[in-house]
């Protein structure tokens, strides 16, 4: 009777989702290069793509459950909380690229962004952390989930880029450009994983 | 996404969506909230993992199910307890065909 792996069928459909994104990305890329898109519909595209990917992970986030134990019914309302302001946020951002001018699109977009992507992850973790029960459980990268652990490495970088376009704004490209290579390093020697786990582990 | 509309179209199974919210529930709690039996039961916990609205596990003697829905998922159940039949009108579920053995 117990499910053998539950959050396959789920973690299946955000695996398409996910790399049908990535393939749009590199499409319209690809397209800018061969100069088949210019330069400003290219960026509205991959930026409108970037909040579609935002929503897209905000919907499946409360799919992607833990064990049932007695903090189930609280965390499952974190993660719904989460899910709907990350979706609400990541369509904002796609509407405002897609249908603004593109100097108004630049300066808001990001701002809008990073505002929503914080006030989800501040929700997420202030009703987590009044749950009751193991800190693993609570650690949304914790072992046992690891498609939680990719979903929340995504939101993490989603929301790094958000704050480069940001820096990219301010401070111009070479700061950017600054900017995003210490973020990926960071990710990449796995610096990004224990900052997020331990924001969202149980004090 | 057929086996959801399906799956959310039963104001019995919607129902058993919304005891959920409260947290995980044994099988045996989630059956003593209606008046049908056990089979019947059965037939709708079964539609409802086919559409992975909820996940199942066991734990020592019982099968505990917990809420797995997505947000747009929750959105459409939302619209279907709007629009569609409240928890309260639901008319008890025809029993699944009895083997003949029986």
């Amino acid at each position: 009777m117990t499910d053998p792996a539950p959050n396959k069928p789920a973690a299946r459909v955000l695996t398409i989702a996910v790399v049908g994104l990535m393939i749009a990305f590199a499409a319209i890329i690809a397209a800018k290069e061969f100069n088949l898109v210019d330069q400003a519909f290219a960026r509205r595209g991959v930026s409108a793509l970037l909040g579609l990917l935002l929503a897209v992970c905000g919907n499946y986030l409360p799919k992607l459950t833990r064990q049932p134990d007695a903090d189930t019914a609280l965390l499952g309302r974190a993660d719904r909380a989460a899910g709907r302001g990350l979706i609400l946020t990541g369509l904002a951002f796609s509407v405002i690229w897609l249908a603004a001018p593109l100097g108004t699109a630049t300066a808001i977009a990001s701002i809008v962004g990073l505002l929503g992507a914080s006030a989800c992850i501040a929700v997420w973790a202030w009703i987590a952390r009044r749950a009751e029960g193991g800190s693993a459980r609570l650690a949304i990268t914790a072992t046992d989930t690891a498609v939680r652990a990719a979903v929340a490495m995504i939101v993490l970088s989603i929301f790094v880029t958000f704050g480069i376009f940001e820096i990219d704004r301010i401070w111009g490209d070479q700061a950017a450009q600054w900017s995003a290579i210490i973020f990926s390093l960071m990710i990449a020697f796995g610096g990004g994983a224990p900052v997020f786990t331990t924001l969202f582990r149980r004090g | 996404m057929n086996t959801v509309f399906k799956a959310l179209s039963d104001p019995t199974r919607r129902e058993v969506l919304t005891l959920l919210r409260d947290g995980p529930k044994s099988a045996g709690d989630l059956s003593a909230h209606f008046a049908v039996s056990k089979p019947t039961m059965s037939a709708h916990f079964a539609v409802l993992r086919e559409a992975g609205l909820v996940r199942s596990e066991k734990q020592g003697k019982s099968v505990i199910y917990q809420l797995q829905m997505s947000v747009l998922e929750d959105a459409l159940f939302g619209f279907t307890n709007m629009f569609g039949l409240s928890p309260a009108d639901a008319t008890p579920t025809p029993e699944p065909p009895q083997s003949k053995g029986q």
